[in-house]
């Protein structure tokens, strides 16, 4: 009879016993993502992570993404823990920037300052973005932190939506980073709305810049940003930073701080970086911010799926306000650019860039437009990081004034 | 870990400010938004150029003041090669040999310990890699060779 009641003891605590259809949705998606990222290829670097830390983090009765509760005597999973030390306290984001900054190359931008511009108009659908879920009932704080995936950014994505809603930062870093990946798939539709005869022209190739301008661009950058948007600091400091130790290149240790920063350490931020956004698609992740924010599994779900909707429209519409400043560009001109350049304004890099070469290729295979697509491609990533900025600080500063605390904020 | 489990106790129900004032906030921080990074934007594109212009000019003037005319130096008069005999060429081959030995012959007491590849790869004084150390191994002729490596 004991020996029934054990058996029957250890039944109820498998994961198979302890399945809910939450736990399974969670672990289906994040198969999904595994077998999307394995086999077909689509940003298996971010993917494979994401997907393995949602099935690890929704496991039952094993409890890894588990903030712990004392009564139940369950203890703190390991991808809470790594969670909040390295993402809740943006501290990974921000490396990730100082990675970024070491990886990019802002010659083309450097040669091109007016390219800068395409950058902000590509930005069209973070405004739009935010105002259309605010309006479909989204809060203040959520449609702030969804309207930035139009910026195409990962990590700035990733960072705004830490700072403004937490709880939603799974599906918000999802639908970035999936809509990164079919980049060529959104954006060649909008494009091609284009005259053929614009998409035609033929632009000089950017000039050939002096190391001193490429030294002084991350100090001007700095200075610059950081005073017109302080809240825009540490994402644009990072960048300038990491970009300062790429372009110096004067001694072999600041070079080999630079390699470190663009690769070894940039890889282990993206597998803690994954692993952690994977695990906040979790019931237990779920259940944590329910006890802070009130939030349901079954308004997760539905925000899930609204702020998929959204991020795909926030990616086509910064690609419209990119190739319609473009246009704009084209007739002021006198028809020296091509306004394709402006759709690589969403700072996807380098594949906005790709995209638009491609397309150019399409009208005339002699075409060359890549290094012209690169200014505003890295113009963007600035682009979106001030807006990120902006809006961090608008919206910590309104839910201050209005309610005196944030609500969704660790005190 | 302590302030997690106070935090879940906190707070039961997200606070919102009121919906109008929350539509109104959005619209005014929409344009504020576009305003502020079209200006940032636009500042830095302006910055940029003048950094562009300022670094040109100054690189070029310092082209236009480094001398241009090149220094013509008065030719070296090349001595002729002292004729050598073939006694001295030997005698200089050997020496050489001997020269090369006595230079080899520590390595050969050096070491007997055997071969690790983890050190191996790490003795960058030696100047070698594991592949070099394969080809040795592989090669006859340098085979006898290979009590140097360690």
């Amino acid at each position: 009879m004991e020996a029934f009641e054990a058996i029957n003891t250890f039944l109820t605590k498998t994961g198979i016993a302890g399945m809910t259809p939450l736990h399974a949705l969670f672990i289906g998606i994040g198969l999904l993502l595994i077998y999307l990222a394995v086999v077909k290829k689509i940003e298996p670097l971010l993917l494979i992570g994401i997907g393995v830390g949602m099935v690890l983090a929704n496991i039952p009765f094993a409890h890894l993404a588990s903030a712990g509760d004392p009564e139940l005597g369950i203890p703190e999973g390991p991808l809470f823990t790594i969670y909040r030390m390295f993402i809740h306290n943006e501290l990974v984001p921000l490396l990730i920037f100082l990675g970024l900054g070491a990886l990019t190359d802002f010659r083309p931008l450097i040669a091109q300052p007016y390219t800068f511009l395409l950058g902000a108009a590509a930005q069209l659908g973070v405004f739009v973005a935010m105002l259309g879920t605010l309006l479909m009932g989204f809060n203040l704080n959520e449609a702030a932190s969804i309207g930035i995936i139009g910026g195409a950014d990962g990590p700035t994505t990733i960072y705004t939506a830490i700072q403004l809603a937490p709880y939603i930062l799974g599906p918000v870093a999802l639908a970035a980073y999936t809509y990164m990946a079919l980049v060529p798939i959104i954006q060649p539709p909008i494009i091609r709305l284009l005259p053929k005869k614009h998409r035609a022209v033929k632009m000089k190739p950017p000039r050939e810049v002096h190391p001193l301008e490429a030294l002084l661009f991350p100090i001007i950058l700095l200075v610059v940003a950081s005073l017109l948007v302080p809240r825009a600091t540490p994402i644009i400091g990072m960048i300038a930073l990491g970009n300062l130790f790429r372009e110096s290149g004067i001694t072999e240790v600041v070079e080999r701080l630079s390699k470190t920063a663009a690769n070894e350490l940039m890889n282990i931020l993206t597998i803690l970086l994954t692993i952690s956004v994977g695990s906040t698609m979790s019931v237990d992740m779920i259940n944590y911010y329910s006890k802070i924010t009130g939030i349901t599994p079954a308004e997760f779900l539905l925000k899930f799926a609204l702020i998929f909707v959204w991020g795909l429209l926030a990616f086509a519409i910064s690609t419209f306000g990119g190739i319609i400043l473009g246009e704009i560009m084209y007739f002021l001109t006198k028809g020296k650019v091509n306004p394709i350049i402006g759709a690589a304004g969403v700072s996807a890099v380098p594949m906005s860039a790709r995209v638009c070469q491609k397309e150019a290729q399409r009208i005339d295979p002699s075409n060359y437009i890549i290094m012209n697509a690169m200014g505003p491609n890295v113009a963007g990533v600035i682009g979106t990081a001030v807006a990120a900025g902006v809006y961090i600080e608008y919206v910590l500063t309104f839910y201050e004034k209005q309610l005196g605390i944030i609500p969704w904020r660790i005190h | 870990m302590n302030d997690v489990y106070e935090l879940t106790l906190w707070a039961k129900t997200i606070l919102q400010p009121p919906r109008d004032v929350q539509l109104s906030a959005g619209i005014v921080l929409a344009v504020l938004a576009i305003s502020v990074t079209f200006l940032v934007l636009g500042v830095l594109t302006i910055s940029i150029k003048l950094m562009s212009m300022g670094v040109l000019r100054f690189t070029k003037r310092r082209e236009v003041a480094a001398p241009t005319a090149v220094e013509v130096k008065p030719p070296v008069e090349v001595k002729a090669a002292p004729e050598v005999s073939e006694a001295e060429i030997a005698a200089a081959v050997v020496a050489v040999h001997k020269y090369v030995l006595e230079r080899l012959a520590p390595a050969i007491t050096s070491s007997l310990k055997p071969t690790s590849y983890w050190i191996l790869s790490w003795r960058r004084d030696a100047c070698i890699n594991l592949n070099d150390y394969d080809y040795v191994l592989k090669s006859s002729k340098l085979r006898r060779f290979k009590k140097y490596l360690i």
